[in-house]
């Protein structure tokens, strides 16, 4: 290999394992310097590709899959939750163009893709839950109630939770939790076979979705006693 | 534990970093970054039985992240955040120079900037430690064209960072 071709393949791949570019690397003096220089330069590469990773994501991860694992066992909950979330995320896509703000857009959009979630058997208990809310800097002042998914995920302003919890009835109402993005009051949402609200909280606020005949007011009251910034 | 459990915890502690920042610069987010992550682990469990070679994880879950950034890319377009919103690594600081520490933001500045189609490739070399053949079969391209994205990746964040540096040294 000659020192053109050899510059040709360190320019693109200077990990080459091809054994005459290693042969030239080694015996040619000018190929050796040639590489030398290349490889300053590849370490600022990797130094830059080589950002800081959070740590707290094993954790959602883990916790992400024990729920998945969960929900294995029930079927039942699983379908129902994913019909109203399914139906919910149809009837978003007709009205989609008629939103008023950017939250109730991200809203839509948020829950548009990903329509359908999985939802543990049992609810997940408090001391699980809690730091998760932790690492999105909320604290949970009593009981949450029954939460049966959640999830940490991008919101509008940084990071949030999307929760499945089951009202007074049993049934499975979809919040999507924003710490950043605060209201100034409630905001109720236009939504074609289904109810949405945007209630204020301590910090930030949280977005209610159900089925019209579905109460929500024991959630709302809970997620405004509960979840509160850490101090 | 089951042999299903230890597979995935092997997964999660040997390839979460480098997914972490292979999610991060393919969506220029952390946010993005970090649920990518978390969706790519679930299709991970949903399907870690077919996983058969264990030699062939590595590239496994990196379609999978990749499979699922194009899904979620489809729908919604990432809001690329400037690198001000990057939190400072402390350990960046204490391992390299000022000197250095600049040319590396530059850089990362060049990413941010570059056209996917060359800092796809550019990212499975460095962070995943593919080769160029592997490069190649995850990317369905030829390898002689996995080579000239790589030469074109590499020579746009050079010449990002050479003028840079003498802006920087003028000013």
């Amino acid at each position: 290999m000659n020192y053109f071709e050899f510059i040709k393949i360190l320019n693109a791949d200077p990990y080459s394992q091809n054994p005459a570019f290693l042969t030239a690397k080694t015996n040619d003096k000018k190929c050796l310097k040639a590489y030398k220089e290349a490889m300053e330069k590849e370490q600022t590469i990797k130094a830059a590709l080589n950002i800081p990773v959070p740590a707290m994501e094993i954790e959602h991860i883990k916790f992400h899959q024990a729920q998945y694992k969960q929900t294995n066992r029930s079927h039942r909950l699983f379908a129902m939750a994913a019909s109203v979330i399914l139906l919910f995320g149809a009837s978003l896509f007709v009205i989609n163009n008629s939103q008023s703000s950017d939250l109730e857009k991200f809203i839509n959009e948020a829950l548009l893709m990903e329509p359908a979630v999985y939802m543990s058997e049992n609810e997940i208990p408090h001391g699980e839950l809690a730091p998760l809310f932790a690492s999105i800097n909320t604290s949970l002042n009593g009981d949450l109630g029954k939460v049966h998914f959640m999830k940490i995920c991008p919101t509008l302003n940084g990071q949030g939770a999307r929760m499945v919890m089951m009202n007074d009835l049993n049934q499975p109402i979809t919040v999507l939790y924003m710490p950043n993005s605060p209201v100034d009051e409630a905001v109720k949402m236009q939504m074609d076979g289904f109810k949405g609200k945007i209630i204020a909280l301590e910090q930030g606020s949280a977005a209610i979705i159900a089925r019209p005949h579905e109460s929500t007011a024991q959630i709302e009251t809970t997620l405004l006693k509960s979840l509160k910034p850490i101090q | 534990m089951s042999i299903k459990e230890r597979k995935f915890d092997a997964l999660l502690g040997i390839y979460y970093k480098d997914l972490y920042r292979f999610a991060y610069w393919l969506g220029k987010d952390e946010h993005m970054a970090k649920d990518l992550v978390q969706e790519t682990y679930l299709r991970a469990w949903k399907a870690i039985d077919s996983l058969k070679d264990e030699k062939a994880a590595k590239s496994w879950i990196f379609t999978i992240l990749r499979r699922e950034f194009a899904r979620q890319f489809e729908k919604k377009k990432p809001i690329i955040n400037s690198l001000d919103d990057m939190v400072v690594d402390i350990e960046d600081q204490k391992q390299h120079s000022p000197d250095e520490l600049m040319d590396i933001n530059i850089t990362r500045q060049a990413m941010m900037n570059l056209e996917s189609k060359y800092a796809e490739p550019l990212m499975l070399q460095v962070i995943g430690g593919f080769s160029c053949d592997e490069i190649a079969t995850q990317l369905d391209i030829s390898p002689s064209a996995v080579m000239t994205q790589l030469f074109r990746a590499r020579k746009q964040l050079t010449t990002h960072l050479n003028r840079e540096s003498k802006i920087g040294s003028r000013s």
